[in-house]
């Protein structure tokens, strides 16, 4: 659905995005992550049509952005990284306009404003000032506007930032269930963790380059190739450390505060064995989880903190 | 001991204006266009003082002994130049650099933090303004060598120049106060540039205008020539009024002596009034901004407009619950929904769209939200507006062609400033209200936007135009005006429309900031119906070569108020209105017979194709650049 080839971009003589190669399929939720100034909101401009590049290709649906800019709009909801609101307008009509704008048919701009509206529990509001709401609000509204038209794609930029955390919790509800509707979705946030519980695939740029694209699992067959396992006991923790330390499939055992943290070799198994070798020496196994390597620690170890 | 009296002042000048001086110095430091528009006005200068030196000089006919003598009286002429393109232009400068000194502060939402400072409200004022003064200040000093090198060849008094520079400086100074006083009212700074243009207008022209009405019929009341209280109370009037207390100098440096027939005259005593008007402004900018700061502090984010909260709406939609008006998505059971009163009471105010959505958002955008400000905007201009039309009634004078002149100079500007304000900030408006990414990237053409906002200037700038189409058609009626004047006034008008409609969307399109292309639009009508003009009659006066009559060809084919005068000279006054079109003959500023009205008409609508193909130009550039620097 959106795919990008070589794609580049200059201001001036900064290199904002360098050879940038992505596909995303339909249906996808994509998550777009890097450090502040790493090119992500560059990219989705030129997605949206705003920015022209300046070399290389990118298309949505097919329809390369540079040259069919007008096409590829019809089938683009984009959400900035910032609130643009007409003071003048109430809600309704803020929606209204954007209804007519994307050629949404005169009879079935009611029923399709009431029903972003609904969707994004903003109905009450519907006869408010605009610039009246508060940012959640705003926010909210972005993505009304956004969906007005139905398009196939979203591409929205940090739609979480700055609000509270029930704020935050309702967007990622909202885009859940645009996902269920089929929409293909690009979102760029800096709260991992909620693109971590939504995405299907991840892009994490840094300095303008792309440094990694792919799965979840595959970010973490990339970075975390040792599965480590929460252990806590009712026993001795040193006998234990000794015990597991000379397992074949055990790399490092650590001694924390009241427990273990296991670090499994490549291709190690899920802990079994360490559960039945504690089991037989007789020490009580409270608890054995595995810890998931976080989105958080895999954008840490792939980026730099390289910034323009 | 001078340390420490150094040390004292500045501590004194740091008591006063707080960190607010230093910062605004630091930043404007930075600003390219502080550079720019000093170059320019240099430039200007420059230009300027020698084309009137060569105009005053220019003859080689006359003996080596004859030039010299000339020179002192060049001298004075270019000093009395140079002074009056300082007093006008400086002030106007002062009045764009304060225009969003407040409104900025508010806009950025920087006013709540500096609250919570122990920074003082006055010292916020007091800083913006200081600082723009001292940059002011610069723009006068960069002059001074100019004014030097002309003083050297004499006739020009030291004490005339202390005087134009003070009057020029206190001048400023109270045009930067008016403008930092409408940037508290106004959140646009190119509506305060106009309201206070406006005030400047009504302060120093038609207040004195209409006094001077006053005094008149005071003085003739009782049958003699007018006595000395007569004059003595005009003198004390041009004590409030910088124009005409520089005109009195002017007129002492051109012809000495000529102050003493006038009577008192004191520019020291003009300068204090000037101060203490400036500190009335300020006092007032000082309460106001405290206020603003305070509702800013509180949460609202307009400059004087509180908009009410509505209560927050009930959840009643579960959790992944999808909307049924959304195309694509699934039915979904009907959800609970309990409506809040406010929201059901303000729901009948929405209005529906119909047409273009752009046309219809352009169409139905107030110039102001506030009815306070609308019954002000309405109220305060008609009243004017009413006492001179009665001043001028009782004086008889209503049937006079040089009453009509007035007035119909006066609303020509004033149409041409309100269409070139209000061209040149539909886009940029866009841009500073961060929606214009958002308008891009909705699949309206380039040149829907463009005429779209063009639809939106010609019902913005109606009203600017209304006072000068009622003079004509009122007055057409009652018999003071031909009648044919309203055709070719309608065609002036559409043709102004027209030219700076299209060069506002393009500066529009061009910058990112409203002040920026309002001045830039507001500069290129001041370049080419001003400034071309009068160099160009300079430039004729200097260089001889039988084309004395170009400067007339070029004020004639291009300046709106030279079209208007030639077409009110012909038509107003009860003597021609009532003269048959035949004989109707208008003299152009150019050599050869008077025009007839069949051929007038033509060539107004010459004009009109040409300077509307030029709007039109401008217009496809706009369009061209629609999408350049959009973030």
């Amino acid at each position: 659905m959106i795919e990008t080839k070589g794609l580049t971009k200059y201001y001036g003589s900064l290199a904002a995005v360098v050879d940038l190669n992505l596909r995303i399929a339909e249906g996808d939720i994509f998550g777009f992550i890097g450090p502040n100034g790493a090119g992500k909101t560059t990219t989705m401009r030129i997605l949206a049509t705003l920015l022209e590049p300046s070399s290389g290709t990118a298309s949505i649906d097919g329809k390369d952005v540079a040259r069919l800019g007008k096409q590829v709009r019809r089938v683009v909801g984009y959400m900035p990284d910032f609130m643009g609101v007409y003071d003048d307008l109430k809600v309704f009509e803020y929606l209204e306009f954007f209804a007519a704008a994307f050629g949404v048919a005169r009879g079935r701009r009611k029923a399709t404003i009431d029903g972003v509206l609904e969707l994004t529990d903003l109905e009450g509001k519907k006869a408010a000032q605009v610039d009246s709401l508060s940012r959640g609000m705003q926010q909210r509204l972005q993505l009304a506007r956004v969906l007005i038209h139905d398009p196939k794609v979203l591409i929205l930029d940090e739609p979480a930032s700055g609000l509270d955390p029930r704020a935050r919790i309702e967007i990622r509800e909202l885009l859940r269930e645009l996902r269920r509707m089929g929409k293909t979705i690009m979102i760029s946030s800096h709260i991992l963790s909620e693109l971590e519980e939504m995405c299907d695939h991840v892009g994490i740029i840094e300095h303008g380059r792309l440094v990694f694209s792919g799965t979840l699992e595959e970010i973490r067959q990339r970075v975390g190739l040792h599965t480590k396992v929460r252990v806590r006991i009712s026993g001795d923790l040193d006998k234990a450390v000794e015990m597991l330390s000379v397992l074949p499939e055990v790399q490092v055992v650590r001694k924390l505060e009241d427990r273990l943290s296991v670090t499994l070799r490549e291709g190690g198994s899920d802990g079994g064995l360490i559960a039945k070798t504690l089991v037989q020496a007789d020490i009580g196994l409270l608890e054995l989880v595995p810890e998931q390597l976080k989105l958080d620690d895999a954008f840490l170890q792939l980026t730099k903190g390289i910034v323009h | 001991m001078k340390a420490a009296v150094l040390e004292h002042i500045a501590g004194a000048a740091g008591w006063l204006t707080g960190p607010i001086f230093s910062k605004e110095l630091r930043v404007s430091s930075r600003r390219r266009r502080n550079y720019v528009l000093r170059f320019i006005y240099l430039g200007l200068l420059t230009v300027f003082v020698v084309l009137v030196w060569l105009s005053q000089v220019k003859s080689s006919a006359e003996s080596s002994a004859f030039r010299i003598s000339r020179m002192s009286e060049a001298g004075r002429v270019v000093i009395m130049a140079v002074t009056w393109f300082q007093f006008c232009a400086l002030q106007l400068v002062a009045v764009v650099m304060l225009s969003a000194s407040i409104s900025g502060e508010v806009y950025d939402r920087t006013l709540g933090i500096l609250l919570t400072t122990p920074i003082r409200m006055f010292q916020v004022v007091m800083g913006k303004l200081l600082s723009k003064l001292l940059q002011l200040m610069i723009l006068l000093a960069i002059s001074m060598p100019l004014l030097a090198v002309v003083r050297v060849f004499g006739g020009v008094p030291w004490d005339f120049v202390l005087a134009s520079l003070c009057i020029t400086l206190f001048a400023c100074l109270v045009a930067g106060a008016v403008s930092m006083f409408f940037s508290i009212l106004f959140r646009r700074a190119f509506v305060t540039i106009i309201v206070t243009l406006g005030a400047g207008f009504v302060l120093y022209a038609v207040l004195p205008w209409m006094l001077m009405l006053v005094f008149m019929a005071l003085a003739f009341s009782g049958g003699g020539p007018p006595g000395s209280a007569y004059r003595d109370a005009v003198m004390g009037m041009m004590h409030g009024n910088p124009f005409a207390m520089l005109f009195l100098a002017t007129g002492e440096l051109m012809q000495p002596g000529s102050l003493g027939r006038m009577g008192f005259f004191s520019w020291p005593l003009h300068c204090g009034i000037m101060l203490a008007f400036t500190v009335l402004m300020l006092f007032l900018c000082v309460l106001l901004v405290r206020r603003v700061a305070l509702r800013q502090a509180a949460g609202d984010t307009g400059v004087v407009r509180v908009v009410p909260q509505l209560p927050p709406a009930p959840v009643a939609r579960a959790p992944g619950q999808a909307a049924p008006g959304v195309a694509g998505a699934p039915p979904l059971p009907v959800p609970v929904l309990v409506p809040t009163p406010v929201a059901e009471a303000q729901a009948g105010r929405i209005r529906r769209l119909t047409g273009s959505p752009l046309l219809w958002k352009e169409l139905r955008t107030p110039l102001t939200r506030s009815t306070v400000k609308k019954v002000v905007g309405i109220v305060i201009p008609l009243s004017i507006l009413s006492v001179m039309y009665l001043l001028v009634g009782a004086l008889g004078q209503l049937d006079e062609e040089s009453t009509h002149i007035g007035f119909v100079v006066v609303y020509l500007i004033g149409g041409a400033l309100i269409t070139a304000v209000v061209a040149a900030s539909p886009i940029t408006a866009e841009k500073e209200s961060r929606c214009w990414p958002l308008l891009l990237s909705t699949p309206l053409s380039e040149g829907h936007i463009v005429w779209a906002k063009a639809a939106g200037v010609l019902r913005k700038c109606w009203f600017g135009w209304a006072p000068l189409m009622a003079h004509l058609l009122v007055f057409a009626v009652v018999g003071y005006i031909h009648p044919i004047a309203l055709l070719h006034l309608l065609i002036l008008v559409v043709w102004v429309v027209a030219f700076l409609t299209g060069a506002g969307l393009y500066f529009g399109a061009r910058f990112r900031r409203t002040t920026t292309a309002v001045v830039m639009n507001l500069g290129l009508g001041i370049a080419l119906w001003v400034v071309l003009p009068v160099l160009l009659l300079i430039v004729v006066a200097t260089f001889e070569g039988g084309h004395e009559d170009i400067a007339g060809v070029y004020a004639g084919v291009t300046n709106p108020v030279v079209q208007g005068i030639v077409l009110l000279a012909e038509t107003a006054g009860a003597d021609n209105a009532g003269r048959p079109l035949a004989e109707l003959s208008y003299n152009w500023p150019w050599d050869g017979p008077g025009l007839t009205a069949g051929d007038t008409t033509a060539l107004m609508l010459l004009f009109a194709s040409v300077h509307s193909f030029i709007g039109f130009l401008f217009a496809l550039r706009a369009m061209a650049r629609l999408r350049r620097n959009i973030f």
